[in-house]
């Protein structure tokens, strides 16, 4: 940590997310500027030096040598996590980084792995890894009037409801592996605020020529299925488990392959009004 | 190993997170990093794997909370699914004659279909793996998920390999 310590900054920030406190730091105040944009929703800046983790990022380029070029380097406290000629690699990799930060030791929040749109004051949560569909599904119901909640982190708090967590989606074209960020307004849907309490969770993966004919998860296969996507499973197990179990415990769950966004997303909010009664 | 009627199994206390769900269970075993969901009657019989009950006493138990025909060889059934998976403090032999019987035995024989035992199981993912998956692995993290669209396999030392090599190589 000493010899990062030694590598001269332009400037450093701090902030608080979720309870925890976090600096960042670079040897470009520009750049310091450009990680903004990829911190946690609902971020609050702190004053105090004293954080729990460190980012570091020495921006390379162009060396005093004649074609010679320097990496891109970031740091989390001491250990080297990312190293590209690219920026934009590095400023991914901090991000992703940050959030697996959060996820894991975040305080009073359980974060799992998933989509989440808010309907008639429910929550509708699909959890699920990448390419798994989860950002098509959301978008697809977002563009039915759902409001946008996340497409990557469902947040509980220790009663089971979900948080929003409004970071821009992920859309992915057909066949490519990188995604594109498109702030929530480009589809015209609204943001939640509020927590919603889950009015249903449905486990599913896209598969060509699928339909939507699910099986109801009972209460112990459907806190698996939500654990098998939980952040801090392995950091701590017993919240993880109480707060998925109070979900699995009270809300719908379904499991089964779909086909085409569209399509299951009507049913999904067809299933979620007929369980709040049309309202 | 116990195997009679008066076997009293003990289930395991230690390294394991219990949660309870309406009539079934999920137990979180710390020191595999697996989770399992016991339905109604696999929690019944671990539950009353207390070391102090009988199998046959289990039987008789279970006949009352599930309406059914008192049946050791459910019991029995249930014992070797929560044996499988290190949820006893010691192993169980079922004895020959009380269950030597597949599901779709047990289904013919005991026409319990409704209270058969199911135990469902996962490996909970590392932190890594419940995050977004990668296609190159230089300068990521031992263990983070990669090569989509299936994302099957861990980065370690930089590349992308099998879970298996992956575990004995970086130790994911």
């Amino acid at each position: 940590m000493q010899k990062i310590d030694r590598l001269g900054w332009a400037d450093g920030r701090s902030f608080i997310a979720y309870g925890l406190r976090v600096g960042i730091r670079a040897n470009s105040p520009e750049v310091l500027d450009s990680l903004v944009p990829l911190l946690p929703p609902g971020w609050k800046p702190s004053r105090s030096p004293d954080v729990q983790q460190l980012y570091s990022l020495v921006v390379g380029g162009d060396s005093a040598r004649p074609g010679v070029r320097r990496f891109n380097l970031l740091y989390a406290n001491a250990a080297r996590v990312a190293r590209s000629m690219d920026l934009d690699q590095v400023l991914a990799r901090f991000e992703s980084d940050l959030r697996i930060f959060v996820g894991e030791r975040a305080h009073r929040r359980g974060f799992v792995h998933a989509g989440v749109v808010g309907w008639r004051g429910r929550a509708i949560v699909i959890p699920g890894r990448s390419f798994s569909g989860k950002t098509t599904l959301v978008r697809a119901l977002c563009e039915r009037g759902a409001t946008y909640y996340s497409d990557e982190f469902a947040v509980f708090d220790a009663r089971g409801r979900v948080h929003p967590f409004p970071t821009p989606l992920g859309i992915r074209d057909e066949g490519e592996t990188q995604s594109t960020k498109w702030p929530p307004e480009k589809l015209d849907a609204r943001v939640g605020v509020q927590p919603l309490p889950v009015g249903l969770v449905a486990v599913t993966r896209f598969k060509e020529g699928a339909r939507w004919r699910p099986r109801t998860l009972t209460a112990g296969p459907a806190a698996l299925a939500l654990l098998a996507n939980t952040v801090p499973a392995r950091w701590r197990p017993k919240v993880a488990m109480a707060t998925l179990g109070r979900v699995a415990a009270s809300a719908l769950v379904l499991e089964g392959g779909r086909g085409e966004a569209a399509e299951m997303a009507g049913a999904l909010l067809r299933r979620v009004s007929a369980a709040a009664g049309g309202r | 190993m116990a195997h009679t009627s008066d076997t009293m199994p003990t289930a395991r206390t230690d390294d394991v997170v219990v949660e309870d769900l309406l009539d079934e269970s999920v137990i979180y075993d710390l020191k595999t990093n697996q989770a399992h969901s016991l339905n109604q009657t696999a929690t019944l019989v671990w539950r009353h794997c207390d070391g102090h009950t009988t199998v046959a006493q289990m039987a008789t138990l279970l006949a009352k909370e599930l309406d059914v025909p008192a049946h050791e060889a459910l019991v029995w059934m249930t014992l070797k699914r929560l044996s499988r998976v290190h949820l006893l403090t010691a192993p169980v032999t079922v004895p020959a004659a009380s269950a030597p019987y597949s599901r779709r035995d047990a289904m013919r024989a005991l026409g319990l279909a409704a209270v058969l035992p199911v135990i469902a199981s996962i490996v909970v993912p590392h932190v890594a793996h419940a995050q977004s998956c990668v296609t190159d692995c230089s300068g990521e993290p031992n263990c983070s998920p990669c090569d989509p669209p299936d994302c099957n396999k861990l980065c370690c030392a930089g590349g992308c390999l099998p879970p298996g090599q992956a575990k004995s190589s970086c130790g994911c």
